[in-house]
């Protein structure tokens, strides 16, 4: 939606990602390439230690490549800085995690402003907008909760509405059902559905559990720090 | 501007989130703060007081001591040495202008002690031997009646001046004008009481009976010594002047050509307050640094509790990076939080310990000291500038450490 048809949003050529100093080197990924556009709704699936974490922290702006070129909206940010990068991850990424990763003894009002704050944004709109985005989450009750006094599927919740806030050009989800109950996961999957079919957001989820993964319409099967599959529902 | 604001925001809520662990780690602050707010207006109340003392013997007055002294040391006399190298005639010499022409009075002492008694009432009483000027040396007002006159000094009249505590202990409310009281068997008329002047320093000033200091020495001593002479001086800035005229006098009465052989000692109290200014100024400066270290102390807390802090906020560090936080806004709000934590320890330290130096004073001024409250703008102002130091010091540490997490490992941290 934020991008021109014509330039994929993200886009990797050739990169590897490689740890540890020289001669105790670990390669956690090989020779990757693959772009994703706008609007698409992708699964990276793969077996712990496969390499999924490595290349959704590398698309996330939370890690740089070793080896190759990394393009999004077309531009290559392959040698940002850690300001630049930290500009661009408040800007175009919503992170959502598996362990929800809210600020305890903070309200949820609270906890979806944070984004806001380092984005500069006024503070008479970022009380608005935040409660404008818990009410779209159906938790409109629970603006001044501590996350403490939330379940598991209001905390995720909360942390979906935090990652939307400054309406991002991606949403980077990191198992985000891992730890919930399968009725509260189905919940969260739903929303990620709404999401991408009704109002066009880019997601991307990662995952080890195939039927979560099915919620895509496009699944990367990643291992050995190789791309193995890529298939498309048709 | 809104770029500066947000870190002290945030800090702010952070700190305020944490209320237990930012009270904890700014007790340090608070303590180390008081206490060397405390140690210096107590330091100073304590000075004032010595200097009162000294000053309220009067700081244009000139005393001799008999006895030389030893190498710069204290004069023999103090040692409790009976030196009888001064005398009535000593002190004559120096009332005579031609001598000191700067002197306007002059009092020899000679003190004792014995029993003072009238009718049925019997006391323990110190009586001193002095002259008919007494009263004008020392700045003594007189409550009833008069003092001796020259004339009565010269005849040995046995005269009694009393102070105003053993008028009321003798005589209990009746009038002692004009009654003849006992010390030490012998008779004196008490013709005098001299107005209370209350204890100063160490000394009560107002149990001593004042008697001519001949009729001291050869009636109930029976001595021809006199155990210090004092010379009060027209104007302090003849002092130097005096000084000089009062060792050439001395000198040329005892025989003695070179100032080595002196056998009495001369001081100056205006000098002796200046030494004794310096003196507890030092101490003053030495007990400072003492409470100096409880502040580097407290520093030190502050930045094993940040550094604690750190460790236990990894996940939050690494989500706020996650978020867009810019390694330096992560630095600010732990530097603020640090500074925020010792500046408050510090605005309470300093009502704390000023406080108790108010309560220190009070009391002492209660019990009769003249104590001085003295609370300088400038050990405030230091101390505020202190925190802040050690806010920004200790705090820079730990805030560094926390800007330059990994955020992947800061999120994956348990």
């Amino acid at each position: 939606m934020k991008t021109h048809q014509n330039i994929p949003l993200i886009e990797l050529k050739n990169v590897k990602k490689i740890y540890g100093l020289e001669g105790a080197e670990t390669t956690a990924l090989k020779d990757i390439s693959f772009s994703i556009n706008s609007g698409e709704f992708i699964a990276i699936i793969g077996h712990s230690g496969s390499g999924k974490s490595t290349l959704m922290n590398i698309i996330g702006f939370l890690d740089t490549v070793s080896h190759g070129n990394y393009y999004f909206k077309g531009e290559n940010i392959t040698n940002f800085n850690e300001n630049q990068l930290a500009e661009i991850r408040n800007k175009e990424i919503g992170f959502v995690f598996q362990s929800f990763n809210l600020l305890a003894r903070t309200t949820a009002l609270d906890n979806v402003k944070m984004p806001l704050i380092y984005a500069n944004v006024p503070e008479s709109q970022q009380n608005e907008r935040a409660q404008k985005m818990l009410i779209m989450m159906g938790l409109e009750h629970r603006l001044h909760h501590m996350p403490n006094q939330l379940s598991g599927g209001q905390q995720q919740r909360v942390a979906i509405s935090r990652a939307l806030i400054n309406q991002p050009s991606l949403i980077l989800a990191d198992e985000p059902t891992g730890n919930l109950d399968s009725h509260s996961g189905d919940e969260v999957m739903k929303i990620f559905n709404r999401l991408n079919k009704e109002e066009g957001h880019t997601i991307i989820l990662v995952t080890h559990e195939k039927n979560i993964a099915a919620h895509a319409e496009r699944i990367i099967t990643i291992l050995d720090g190789k791309i193995i599959s890529d298939e498309r529902k048709s | 501007m809104v770029i500066k604001t947000i870190p002290l925001k945030l800090a702010l809520k952070s700190l305020f989130i944490n209320k237990g662990r930012t009270f904890l780690t700014s007790l340090g602050i608070m303590i180390g703060i008081a206490s060397v707010i405390m140690v210096i207006s107590i330091g100073s109340g304590a000075q004032s007081l010595i200097l009162n003392q000294i000053k309220s013997i009067g700081s244009d007055l000139i005393g001799i001591l008999p006895g030389g002294q030893i190498e710069n040391g204290p004069p023999v006399a103090v040692l409790g040495i009976t030196i009888t190298t001064l005398t009535l005639k000593d002190a004559e010499a120096l009332s005579n202008l031609n001598n000191v022409p700067h002197s306007i009075a002059v009092t020899p002492y000679v003190k004792g002690n014995g029993i003072a008694s009238y009718g049925g009432e019997a006391i323990d009483a110190f009586y001193n031997g002095v002259s008919y000027q007494y009263l004008e040396v020392e700045e003594v007002d007189l409550g009833n009646g008069r003092f001796f006159t020259q004339n009565e000094q010269q005849s040995m009249e046995r005269v009694a001046i009393l102070g105003s505590s053993v008028a009321n202990d003798l005589f209990s409310g009746s009038d002692p004008l004009g009654k003849n009281i006992r010390l030490n068997r012998e008779t004196f008329r008490v013709i005098g009481i001299l107005k209370e002047r209350g204890t100063v320093g160490f000394q009560n000033r107002d149990n001593q009976i004042f008697i001519p200091v001949t009729v001291a020495q050869k009636i109930l001593l029976g001595i021809n010594y006199v155990s210090l002479i004092r010379v009060k001086i027209n104007n302090t800035q003849n002092m130097e002047q005096a000084e000089q005229d009062i060792l050439m006098t001395l000198r040329e009465r005892h025989n003695i050509r070179d100032s080595k052989d002196d056998d009495f000692t001369v001081a100056r109290i205006d000098t002796a307050i200046t030494t004794l200014g310096a003196i507890t100024n030092v101490l003053k400066f030495f007990l400072a640094s003492i409470a100096a270290i409880s502040l580097i102390i407290g520093g030190i807390g502050i930045m094993n509790i940040m550094l604690i802090s750190v460790t236990e906020r990894i996940r939050e560090i690494g989500l706020r990076k996650a978020l867009g936080a810019k390694p330096k806004s992560i630095r600010n709000q732990f530097l603020l939080e640090a500074m925020i934590v010792t500046i408050i320890g510090g605005i309470i330290g300093i009502t704390f310990g000023s406080l108790v130096a108010t309560l220190v004073a009070f009391l002492a001024q209660k019990m009769g000291y003249q104590w001085d409250l003295i609370i300088s703008p400038n050990s405030i102002i230091l101390s505020l500038m202190m925190s802040c130091l050690i806010g920004i010091g200790f705090g820079y540490y730990p805030a560094k450490k926390a800007a330059n997490l990994n955020p992947i490992n800061a999120l994956r941290h348990e």
